[in-house]
């Protein structure tokens, strides 16, 4: 048990560990001068210089290597060129209501998503499920900004339901957490479908029905605890789909998060503000992702005796 | 039955669609050309769909339905070059890792799990914006690298648990008995049975570069204009959403018409080629 978490986490650490790296090797593969490149091209030669000092840039890639990783692992991921705020703190003004809105959109995925899957795996074949599989697809083919648009356009601005941009009250919230929850719901949906599809024709549900069990406890309380354990790790990988996600949904809804701040900054071209936002995504995915391994190693006791 | 349905409409789609962006071109007025006499209204306004353009005109006085004809040349050729990349990245791993197993399978599987842990669109733009840096901006080619170079770890993964399989299989244990050399093993007897079930991921794979073509489009790091892709469309219809819905309804319908058509097509060879890999 120990050494599985302990793998597990090692696991995590190698995770950052390429994320850093990977993101170095990006920035040195480009076939242009990334001092000029994270400073835009209206840099003076004094900004130059000091950012070419900053990350060693003139010395040999080892060196250079060496300078990233130390100043990422210290929390330093640069400065904006275009705002001269060292990133890590626009990061962390901005990240409130990027996490605000994720969140809503897992609560959207669970409350609608689970409920659909069940009633497609229990009316397995018929037109429920039919009509959920039908649903999913639509809703994974749609792109993000088409649908988002397209409810602003029906519920704001047409029906008036809803305001049509910006944050501060529960109304705000709406569109744009549904918006950045409709894939997640279809594939929630998909996910508990296949799994409570798959326990109810267990042998356990079988005993259970046998012994006169009412239909509602042996599918509620039976099959679908065994079935939502994919869904604890799904939880935690949603994560990157939902930072991922925001960045379209913020556009649209004029939502003050990190995606909006990440638009500006791909805009303006300002890289050092893209790089360490790509990082401290990457980094709060990877830790996400691990803390819903633990999750499920802490739920189901099955798992703990894999290797 | 309701998936030879599927199946029946998916592929009836994409013939149209592939149709439509090869013939459609030429039957249509010129995409680019900008007419502000006859294709604005006279508050210099997007004609809505009906007279004179069979699905209006934009803010620029452009031929809707010409753009979105122009545009499926455009979207099909940047997501399909983007998953051919996918697919030459993804089959030298996937066959590579599957046929050599051992080691070189833990490590590269590994590698693909590392991958697979960055997030998909934040890497996109990361990667669209660097390469935006270098002298490639006026082209369609980081749009292209960007979207295959994310792309592929799917492929990567099916291809390695098949050939995993094929390794063992008694024809393969015959052609090495033979004294065939691992790459020729490789390519004349395990390509060729991983290649339907290939096919039907890359379709799976089309499908999501569309929309992550699309996604980058709208957040400006898509094709340089005038070119008309799909996503370009909606991002420069988006401002008139009020006043003009059809700039963004056409592009946008274009784009889930098309994803569900390469879905159906993909799911369908799929289901025919690895039934027992269940449906995600």
């Amino acid at each position: 048990m120990i050494a599985l978490v302990a793998r597990r986490v090692g696991w995590t650490l190698l995770v950052i560990w390429f994320v850093i790296t990977a993101t170095f090797v990006m920035t040195a593969a480009i076939p242009a001068d990334p001092a000029k490149a994270l400073l835009g091209p209206h840099a003076d030669t004094a900004a130059v210089e000091r950012v070419r000092a900053h990350y060693c840039l003139d010395d040999g890639l080892v060196t250079q290597y060496g300078c990233w990783l130390s100043s990422v692992v210290r929390g330093d991921l640069g400065e904006s060129f275009r705002s001269k705020r060292p990133v890590i703190d626009i990061i962390a003004d901005r990240i409130g209501p990027t996490v605000q809105l994720a969140l809503a959109a897992i609560v959207l995925q669970l409350v609608i998503g689970v409920p659909l899957g069940i009633l497609a795996a229990v009316r397995r074949g018929r037109w429920p499920d039919r009509a959920a599989t039908a649903a999913t697809l639509l809703a994974q083919s749609a792109p993000q900004f088409f649908l988002g648009t397209l409810l602003l356009y029906l519920f704001a601005f047409r029906f008036g339901w809803f305001p049509i941009a910006g944050s501060g009250s529960l109304a705000h919230l709406v569109l744009p957490a549904f918006t950045l929850a409709a894939v997640g719901i279809a594939y929630y949906a998909r996910v508990v479908r296949s799994e409570l599809a798959e326990a109810l024709d267990a042998d356990y549900v079988r005993t259970a029905r046998a012994k006169g069990l009412p239909e509602r406890t042996v599918v509620l309380r039976h099959a679908l605890r065994n079935a939502l354990g994919p869904l604890v790790t799904l939880i935690g990988l949603d994560l990157g789909v939902l930072l991922g996600g925001a960045v379209v949904v913020e556009a649209i809804f004029a939502w003050p998060g990190l995606g909006r701040e990440v638009l500006q900054a791909v805009l303006e071209v300002d890289l050092p503000l893209i790089l360490g936002t790509v990082l401290v995504t990457a980094i709060a995915i990877a830790v996400a992702n691990l803390l819903s391994d633990l999750a499920l190693l802490w739920l189901d006791p099955r798992l703990r005796d894999r290797r | 039955m309701s998936r030879n349905w599927g199946a029946l409409a998916g592929g009836v789609l994409l013939v149209l669609l592939v149709g439509l962006a090869a013939v459609g071109p030429h039957l249509t007025r010129d995409p680019i050309a900008r007419d502000i006499e006859h294709g604005l209204s006279a508050m210099g306004a997007p004609l809505p769909p009906g007279d004179g353009a069979l699905l209006g005109t934009d803010q620029l006085g452009r031929d809707v339905w010409a753009r979105l004809v122009a545009g499926a040349g455009s979207s099909l050729a940047i997501a399909g070059l983007a998953t051919l990349l996918a697919l030459v990245i993804g089959l030298a791993v996937g066959l590579t890792a599957g046929y050599a197993g051992g080691r070189v399978d833990t490590i590269l599987m590994r590698f693909v799990d590392l991958v697979l842990s960055f997030p998909f669109l934040m890497v996109a733009i990361l990667l669209a914006a660097l390469l935006r840096e270098a002298d490639l901006a006026s082209s369609t080619l980081p749009v292209i690298v960007t979207l295959g170079a994310v792309s592929w770890t799917t492929l990567a993964r099916v291809v390695r648990a098949k050939a995993l399989t094929l390794a063992a299989a008694d024809h393969v244990t015959a052609a090495r008995a033979l004294g065939a050399t691992p790459a020729r093993i490789v390519l004349r007897h395990i390509l060729p049975n991983v290649a339907g079930l290939v096919a039907a991921v890359a379709l799976l794979a089309f499908a999501q570069n569309l929309l992550a073509e699309a996604a980058l489009s709208y957040l400006g790091l898509g094709p340089p204009p005038p070119e008309a892709s799909w996503g370009r469309m909606l991002y420069e219809g988006r401002p008139y959403y009020r006043t003009a819905p059809h700039l963004v309804i056409a592009p946008g319908l274009a784009i889930v018409l098309a994803v569900v058509a390469f879905h159906l097509a993909g799911e369908a060879l799929r289901a025919r080629f690895d039934p027992a890999e269940r449906l995600r």
